[in-house]
């Protein structure tokens, strides 16, 4: 890829597309992303007190509201990014949780530990009031366990299936019981907290091993399982670079983990330098999800939004953050009717002038058709596009991009 | 790679596949679902106005002037247009359904209902378990809505998802251009198979539309979005499709309940009614739920809360008549209904009864015979 081209491959794999200005700025790639691996940013969380029936829909669209803002706004996309990940491995749902109480919670924990040790991380994740809530672990105590949690950490969160028996995920699950969420929100912030009798202190044997296990010692056995850093890598890698990697590349991704005693850190690293990640093979590789599709487009033409029409948009192609239907999380083909053709749709409401109905407010400024076709296709328009152009102004020919099948690929 | 293209071509095909009319095709059984979000409040839609209790816990709020379907039932008078299915026997009611330990959710209720699993995050619906048993291809499940439901969420599958707010045609300079480029044939693969993908939904969607906009007029569906969308649904339960789901919000009324409702059920009736106009080729059953009912007592807005049992009805081949006893206003638990009758008894009605499957395979255990099925 040439110097243009690797500049808007990296900003739209790390942050979902690069502005006019970021595109044209000499810092070097690798500047920017060691810039990036050395600071973990610290935003201001919304603060909605005591949990409250009655204002608890008003608290979550805000707290949606947050969250994309967090997105369009952060000083550190690749942190951001890597965060969303995490949103995207770990599966919470607001659809069983309720209160965003919890969720502010989730993401400070989410954003403190996202490139640091990975057991610290599965700790703080399984420990969170969260988490607790939604695969039901603190709910679930001794003679009355729930394995709802167990298994999902097994198959989903770290070594997968075929590394473990039904028999794992009920001895796991009585090393994880004793955890509650405290029920009073000190202040609006939820903690958790162990009950030791609540906890099944008998004997287990899990993956192998035998003892009177505590989830401290299942946190610490899961993290440091060779199968986890390949299940993290091969996730890694079909988030930043293409689908399917090949095994040399996972298996050089999981020792960079283990070398570096689970830091996460190092294989982000390892990923946006790898020869790999600019290689013709990783360009356009997939197709966008719609968070991707409408959060980029609004970023890269540094649009306002206004969120009241962000959350039916992304509602109307089938995702809105803490949203998955289910733990598994996203689709993984985002190739369905509503989700495609709500886009081209978009990308012509994105567009329109503004007024008080429509609530996107794109300013053309000085854009010429190739400053245009720079920023959303990196100089490379799709055949039929440059037919196409005739006899349209700027906001069409912006519309006519973001509608065009190349910008729908990452 | 194989798995994405897997999920292209079965969407292709099934856009496809809506778009052509369907010719001497073996039968399948269609089962139509109509999820009314929010949940919609029964005790005033089938009215048990001869129980001193209803009167008394609803002072302004009790229908006064229903239409009796026998001598202690009666229809909300916005539902007119279901007495001939009554009087047919194509209506089956079933009262006071619900589960043990109900919660009153919206969420959670949803997700229970659609899933049938009561404890738990659950990743599968209970339709797509049923699906993914008969080995269904994608255009098997429709769902006609904005968000795609659990119900229909397979092990692996998801089904066909037509949003009818896609039927809005543009038009336009820009439309047209946007048309024209993705009439032309991509360089990357990718891309490619991005503009066909978005070419055959575009065609499958404008056939439809058509074809719907024809039937909202004749078959005497309103003139509205809802109107849109059960015209929609009788346009593709042509197609055979096992199972039509469709969402219709709008029912959680906590304030001014008596206009409100009043409109909803009117739409709902009209509509539903409308949908049985046609004779279907194959034999076609529609369910009716709410995720709850509400509570019997008004509150201070004059509306409803989220209540726990409510009546769940069904439509077709059905034995017309009245199921489940009568809400147990002199009993209530904590102010709501107490439940009768399991929902997921109803659901093994129609899993074993309607589609001769198993319903133990999708439901995990087996449930009692309902006898509301012909």
């Amino acid at each position: 890829m040439d110097g243009f081209v690797r500049r808007a491959h990296l900003w739209r794999r790390v942050a979902w597309g690069g502005t006019w200005e970021e595109l044209n700025r000499s810092t070097s790639e690798g500047a920017l992303v060691s810039g990036w691996l050395q600071s973990t940013p610290t935003p201001n969380f919304p603060n909605f007190g005591e949990r409250n029936r009655q204002v608890a829909n008003q608290q979550r669209r805000q707290f949606g509201q947050w969250l994309i803002n967090q997105w369009l706004s952060s000083s550190n996309p690749l942190h951001e990014r890597l965060v969303n990940f995490w949103r995207d491995h770990f599966v919470v749902s607001i659809r069983k949780i309720r209160f965003p109480q919890l969720l502010v919670d989730y993401e400070q924990r989410l954003r403190q530990y996202a490139w640091g040790d990975f057991q610290e991380l599965l700790w703080q994740v399984t420990t969170s009031p969260a988490m607790l809530a939604y695969l039901d672990n603190g709910r679930s105590r001794v003679n009355r366990i729930n394995e709802n949690f167990s298994r999902e950490l097994l198959e989903l969160f770290t070594i997968g299936r075929g590394n473990y028996t039904e028999k794992d995920i009920q001895e796991g699950a009585r090393a994880l019981t004793g955890w509650i969420i405290v029920p009073n929100f000190s202040e609006g912030r939820p903690m958790s907290t162990f009950i030791p009798r609540r906890h099944d202190d008998g004997v287990k044997h899990y993956l192998g091993k035998k003892g009177n296990f505590q989830t401290e010692d299942v946190v610490e056995m899961l993290a440091n399982h060779p199968s986890t850093p390949r299940t993290l890598a091969t996730k890694l890698w079909r988030t930043f670079v293409y689908p399917n990697p090949e095994p040399e590349i996972v298996q050089r991704l999981a020792k960079i983990y283990t070398q570096n005693r689970r830091q996460i850190r190092p294989m982000i690293e390892a990923i946006l330098t790898s020869p790999e990640f600019y290689s013709p093979k990783a360009y356009r590789s997939y197709l966008k999800s719609p968070l991707f599709f409408l959060l980029g487009s609004l970023r890269q033409l540094q649009i306002q939004p206004s969120p009241e029409r962000i959350l039916p948009s992304l509602r109307a192609m089938g995702q809105i953050p803490y949203n998955a239907p289910t733990v598994k999380g996203w689709p993984e083909s985002w190739l369905s009717a509503p989700a495609l053709l709500t886009r081209l749709s978009l990308a012509q409401h994105l567009t329109r002038p503004y007024s008080d109905d429509l609530g996107f407010d794109f300013q053309p400024g000085n854009y010429t058709v190739q400053d245009i076709t720079r920023l959303l296709l990196d100089g490379n328009p799709d055949r039929g596009v440059t037919g196409a152009l005739a006899g349209l102004n700027i906001r069409e020919v912006t519309a006519l991009l973001l509608a065009s099948p190349t910008y729908q690929l990452a | 790679m194989y798995r994405r293209q897997l999920v292209l071509l079965s969407t292709l095909t099934a856009a496809a596949t809506l778009a052509r009319p369907v010719l001497g095709r073996p039968q399948a059984k269609t089962l139509v679902v109509v999820e009314l979000a929010g949940g919609n409040d029964t005790l005033n839609t089938f009215v048990p106005f001869q129980d001193p209790n209803y009167l008394r816990l609803r002072p302004t709020l009790a229908i006064r002037e229903g239409l009796p379907l026998n001598d202690r039932v009666a229809l909300h008078p916005a539902l007119k247009d279901w007495q001939s299915l009554w009087r047919a026997g194509r209506l089956a009611i079933v009262q006071n359904v619900g589960y043990a330990n109900p919660s009153l959710s919206h969420f959670r209720a949803q997700d229970i209902w659609q899933s049938a699993v009561l404890q738990g995050a659950t990743d599968t619906g209970w339709l797509g378990r049923y699906l993914d048993k008969v080995q269904a291809k994608t255009q098997d499940g429709i769902f006609l809505g904005e968000a795609y439901p659990l119900a229909l969420l397979g092990e692996d599958q998801r089904y066909f998802h037509l949003s009818p707010s896609l039927l809005t045609r543009q038009a336009g300079r820009l439309t047209q251009a946007i048309q024209s480029m993705y009439h032309t044939p991509q360089n990357s693969p990718l891309a490619e198979e991005v503009r066909r993908a978005v070419l055959e939904s575009q065609n499958a969607v404008q056939k439809l539309q058509t074809d719907v906009l024809q039937r909202q007029a004749s078959q005497g569906f309103t003139r509205t979005a809802i109107g849109q969308q059960f015209a929609l649904a009788s346009r593709v339960t042509e197609n055979q499709p096992r199972v039509v789901y469709l969402t219709v919000g709008g029912w959680d009324t906590h304030a001014n309940q008596p206009q409100r409702h009043q409109r909803l059920l009117q739409e709902l009736g009209q509509n539903v009614a409308a949908f049985w106009q046609k004779t279907y080729d194959q034999p076609v059953l529609m369910l009716i739920y709410s995720e709850f009912g509400r509570r019997p007592q008004q509150n201070g807005a004059n509306g409803t809360d989220h209540g726990t049992a409510g009546a769940v009805v069904l439509c077709g081949p059905v034995r017309g008549g009245i199921l489940g006893g009568e809400p147990a206003l002199d009993s209530l638990v904590q102010g709501n209904l107490p439940i009768t009758i399991d929902f997921r008894q109803v659901y093994a009605e129609i899993l074993r009864q309607w589609w001769g499957g198993n319903a133990k395979d999708v439901l995990g255990e087996e449930f009692a015979r309902l006898g509301v099925l012909a």
